[in-house]
């Protein structure tokens, strides 16, 4: 018997291993690549300047940080379940909580054995915090995703709306959760009728439609102009106003653009009180809107709105930044060559076919993993983004690979053109800091 | 870095280690899904769905132990959902041409199919990569012995529908 069991394995593997390899067509896991990439931009564009990656990020902390009682209070109460789950990485939930700045809505629709319900919603001129509730009649472990959208007066509203999906342990027919609202452009509340849409990846032909209205009154943001300039190591820059909204607060600013560096990231932004304690901190998956070269770009951070503070002090940490003049790579890639690197970006950088690079790299000292390059910049000055990029960790180095999006693109890219580094571990010295006077 | 902190790096969101992850398995994945679609056509599609789906649902996965098994399960669900489609589409030319060996491979594949899908996971687990019963003890998280009794079982069960007895 068992004789036969190994004979019968060993067959089945015997053919198995024989199946012809050559008929294996490469391209078939770089198409499946490519249709997951194209879908997943599209995606991210709509979710691009949302907090959507704070709240994947506390899915997985899950602790709370404010007294187990009031968590446990509120917890209780309905649709409140997701944002007490939200105060571990947002202090300013807590705050919308202890005000009841959150309209209890109780809207629902079922469809095939599904219901969406919105629990309530928390709304003011940044965005709205959406809570709803689904109850299944199917598995919700086998849904993948969903797709929604706001609209009001039967447009879709002039804002980014982002949601999450986080794999369903099996058997979970009830989940909570939040939608998010981000108007750059702030929100119009002159109708506060509006409707959600909303679609399962895995049904995406069962849309749910609920419309609900508001009835509370939306908290007007808070506005102060700073209109300050600050340096850091020699570094410029303009803190226009600070935006204070129930939901979020945003710091608006700008970079001196004679300055002798590029700033390519702020890694830590705090807002202290008068008693040094913090107010608020850069939103954890950290957004904003706008490019860095912008006349104004924005920062969202935190927001304490019922606990305005007399003064603040504004500190702006771990700047990367990195000199104007090592900010690109000139490289032509017909014949394969690097034309100027600077000698202070240390990567060993190999040009190959189809506009791809490659690059070895010191591995970072944070654990990210993000590319050097994110466009480059041709003789004609057309800019092309980076596509994909691939990062495999060695031990003493990182092998990074990028892709750019030719696709998109009218003409090839004129040689030579200027690789433009975005990212870097360079730090300016010292920390930047201002106070304002709030009252 | 071996394969399980591959893994372990995938599912927590590192793509450039699932590209790997699925570079390195391509040949057994696609060996499979010969198997199952039985021709080369048929074999690259499901190939191509398959590393999709992989690409969407790795956080799906929570620990990099599972991901061997999670990825031969989409492996042969991606392959039984292609058949039944197909089964839908009128075949009108039957006869391709297949080497002997491969013939013998579409028989067994087909009764395996019928299996369920536990159970075909089993035997494709099996000749992923090579495992031994250890190893798939270690990533069911069951006792050595129980992976010999399931397999015993599972080709038990096999040689039932191949009819050559096996009524102990």
């Amino acid at each position: 018997m068992s004789q036969l069991d190994k004979e019968q394995q060993q067959r089945y593997a015997e053919l198995i291993d024989s199946v012809p390899m050559e008929t294996l067509q490469p391209e078939a896991q770089l198409n499946a690549y490519k249709r997951f990439t194209k879908q997943r931009t599209r995606h991210k564009r709509l979710i691009r300047f949302t907090i959507a990656a704070s709240i994947l990020m506390i899915l997985f902390i899950g602790s709370i940080r404010v007294s187990p009682a009031f968590a446990n209070a509120v917890a209780q109460l309905p649709g409140l379940k997701p944002l007490v789950n939200m105060i571990a990485l947002d202090k300013g939930i807590e705050d919308i909580l202890n005000n009841e700045y959150y309209e209890e809505i109780n809207a629902s629709q079922t469809i095939d054995g599904k219901t969406v319900t919105i629990t309530g919603v928390v709304a003011d001129e940044s965005g709205m915090i959406i809570s709803y509730k689904l109850n299944s009649n199917e598995d919700l472990a086998n849904f993948s995703g969903m797709e929604t959208t706001v609209k009001q007066n039967g447009q879709l509203v002039n804002a980014s709306v982002g949601s999450s999906w986080t794999a369903k342990p099996e058997g979970t027919y009830e989940a909570e959760d939040t939608i998010d609202v981000v108007a750059s452009q702030g929100m119009d509340y002159s109708s506060k009728d509006f409707e959600l849409l909303l679609s399962f990846h895995d049904h995406p032909e069962t849309v749910f439609d609920i419309p609900f209205t508001l009835k509370n009154e939306v908290k007007e943001s808070k506005r102060y102009a700073i209109n300050k300039d600050l340096m850091v190591d020699g570094q410029r820059l303009t803190i226009h106003e600070l935006v204070i909204s129930p939901i979020r607060s945003e710091l608006k600013m700008s970079i001196d653009a004679s300055n002798s560096k590029k700033i390519l990231n702020f890694g830590d932004i705090r807002i202290l009180d008068e008693h040094q304690e913090e107010w608020g901190k850069i939103k954890n998956g950290y957004a904003g809107f706008g490019n860095y070269e912008d006349d104004i770009f924005s920062i969202l951070l935190e927001s304490n709105y019922f606990r305005i503070p007399e003064s603040i002090t504004i500190e702006l940490r771990e700047i990367e930044a990195i000199d104007k003049t090592d900010q690109f790579i000139v490289v032509d890639f017909d014949k394969k060559l690097i034309i100027n690197q600077p000698e202070k970006i240390n990567i060993e950088l190999e040009i190959k076919d189809n506009y791809e690079i490659q690059y070895k790299i010191e591995p970072y000292k944070k654990n990210e993993h993000k590319a050097v390059f994110d466009h480059f910049i041709d003789a004609k000055g057309n800019i092309f983004n980076s596509y994909s990029t691939s990062i495999s960790e060695y031990e003493d180095y990182m092998l990074i690979g990028e892709f750019f999006d030719l696709k998109n693109a009218e003409k090839l890219p004129v040689n030579p053109v200027k690789l433009a580094v975005s990212r870097y571990e360079e730090y300016l010295t010292g920390v930047g800091r201002i106070q304002v006077e709030l009252e | 870095m071996d394969e399980l902190e591959l893994a372990n790096q995938a599912i927590n969101g590192n793509e450039a280690a699932l590209l790997q992850l699925l570079h390195l398995y391509k040949e057994p994945m696609y060996r499979i899904a010969y198997s199952y679609m039985q021709n080369e056509h048929d074999a690259n599609d499901a190939l191509q769905e398959m590393t999709y789906q992989c690409l969407k649902n790795i956080h799906k996965v929570q620990l990099p132990q599972y991901f061997k098994t999670w990825l031969v399960r989409i492996v042969i669900n991606t392959c039984l959902m292609m058949k039944r489609q197909q089964k839908r589409i009128v075949v009108t030319d039957d006869l391709q041409e297949q080497p002997q060996n491969m013939s013998e491979l579409f028989e067994l594949n087909d009764v395996i199919s019928l299996l369920p899908i536990e159970q075909q996971e089993l035997i494709h687990l099996k000749y992923f990569k090579d495992l031994k019963n250890s190893d798939i003890a270690i990533l069911q998280n069951i006792p050595e012995g129980t992976v010999k009794s399931r397999l015993h079982k599972t080709l038990k069960k096999l040689r039932q529908f191949l009819g050559e007895g096996g009524t102990s």
